[in-house]
C-alpha cells in the first residue's frame, strides 16, 4: 500500500493533480470553520445555500490562487503549493494580497484609491455566505417555534423549563434566581407568555429538547387515539354480544 | 411639562447597561431575532425595543427583515464597530 506522501505526490504529478489538492484540502478548511462557528447548529447550517456557496466559493479562490501563482512562478513545486493554497487560503488572501494597484504618480497620492485589495474583498464575500447561512438557521428556528406552539401547551413548555431549572440544567442567572425568572415570566400578557417560554426552552435547553416534547406529545396523542379506538370496539363488542343474547 | 427621561447610566463608550448586554448576547450567541435577544438577556420582549433601536441608531448592530410570520420579523445582526465595541469590553 503507497504512503500518503507517495499518494499525494502521484496525484501531483498529474496536470489537473494539484487542482484537485486545493480543492479538497479548501473544502476540508471550510467545512472545519463552518462547523466551529455554527458549533450547536453545524449540520443544519452545513446543509444551507450559504455553506454551499462558501464552499464553492472558498474552493474556487483556491483553484484561482493556486493558478495565478504557478503561471506567475511555474517552477514551484506543485505539491507544496497545493498544500499552501489549500490550508492557507485565508491566511494568504489576509496577508493583503492586493488584486490590482496602479504605479503611484509624483504628487497624486489618491492613486491608491484605486487599488482592489482581496482581504476586504475575500472578507465581504464570507460576511454575505454567513448572513446567508444565519438567516437560514433563523428561518429554521421560526419553523421549529411555530410546530412546538402547535403541539405543545404553555403548561408542557412551562414543566420542562422546571425541570431543567430544578435538575440544575439551566441557569438564568436572574438575580433572584431562577424563580424570579418564572414570576417575570407570569407577568407577560398571555398570548405572548406561550411564545416567550417556547424561545426560552430553545435558547437554553436546544432544538433536541423541543423536537423531544414535541414527539412525546406525538405518542401520547397516538396512544389516546389507540385507547378511544379499543373503548370503542369494546363498546361495539359488547353490544353485539348483548344482541345475539336477546336473540338467543 | 418636561418628558420623563429614565435613569440610564452611561458608560465610557456611550452605552448604558442594557445596551451592552445586547451586544454581549449577539457575540456570544451570534445573531438574533428580537424576542430571542429578550430571552438571551432575561429581559421582556418590550424592554428592549428602545436600546435595541439606538444601538441601530449608533451603527452597533444592523436588523434585517424576515419572513418569520407572527413569531418574527427581523433579524439583528452585530455590526463590526459592534463587535470592535463589545470585544473591548471582555479584553
Amino acid at each position: 500500500m503507497p504512503s500518503p506522501t507517495t499518494f499525494l505526490l502521484w496525484i501531483t504529478s498529474y496536470p489537473l493533480g494539484g487542482y484537485l489538492l486545493v480543492l479538497a484540502l479548501n473544502v476540508l478548511v471550510t467545512l472545519i470553520e463552518i462547523i466551529t462557528v455554527f458549533e450547536p447548529e453545524a449540520w443544519r447550517a452545513l446543509r444551507t445555500w450559504g455553506a454551499l456557496l462558501l464552499l464553492l466559493g472558498n474552493a474556487l479562490a483556491g483553484m484561482l490562487v493556486f493558478d495565478l501563482i504557478r503561471s506567475v512562478v511555474p517552477e514551484t513545486p506543485t505539491l507544496p503549493l497545493a498544500f499552501t493554497v489549500g490550508v492557507g487560503l485565508a491566511a494568504l488572501i489576509r496577508t493583503r494580497l492586493t488584486l490590482f494597484r496602479p504605479l503611484p504618480q509624483a504628487g497624486h497620492s489618491e492613486a491608491r484609491s484605486l487599488e482592489i485589495p482581496l482581504d476586504v474583498l475575500y472578507d465581504r464575500w464570507q460576511g454575505f455566505c454567513r448572513r446567508r447561512i444565519d438567516r437560514a438557521l433563523a428561518v429554521q428556528r421560526i419553523q421549529l417555534i411555530r410546530q412546538a406552539l402547535e403541539q405543545l401547551s404553555e403548561e408542557d413548555f412551562l414543566a420542562e423549563l422546571r425541570l431543567l431549572a430544578d435538575g440544575g440544567f439551566i441557569v438564568t442567572q436572574m438575580p433572584g434566581g431562577d424563580e424570579a425568572f418564572f414570576e417575570k415570566v407570569t407577568a407577560l400578557p398571555a398570548e405572548r407568555r406561550k411564545t416567550y417560554l417556547a424561545f426560552t426552552l430553545l435558547d437554553l435547553a436546544g432544538a433536541p429538547t423541543l423536537k423531544r416534547l414535541m414527539q412525546r406529545q406525538r405518542l401520547r396523542s397516538e396512544k389516546k387515539e389507540q385507547e378511544s379506538k379499543g373503548a370503542g370496539v369494546r363498546e361495539l363488542e359488547i353490544r353485539e354480544s348483548g344482541n345475539e343474547e336477546i336473540r338467543k | 411639562m418636561a418628558e420623563a427621561v429614565p435613569n440610564e447610566t452611561r458608560d465610557a463608550n456611550g452605552l448604558t447597561e442594557d445596551q451592552v448586554k445586547l451586544l454581549d448576547a449577539l457575540w456570544r450567541k451570534g445573531p438574533a431575532m428580537p424576542m430571542e435577544l429578550a430571552v438571551r438577556t432575561l429581559s421582556l420582549p418590550e424592554e428592549i425595543n428602545r436600546p435595541l433601536e439606538q444601538l441601530e441608531q449608533k451603527g452597533l448592530v444592523e436588523v434585517e427583515s424576515i419572513d418569520g410570520g407572527v413569531i418574527a420579523q427581523s433579524l439583528v445582526f452585530l455590526s463590526k464597530k459592534g463587535a470592535r465595541t463589545i470585544e473591548s469590553y471582555h479584553e
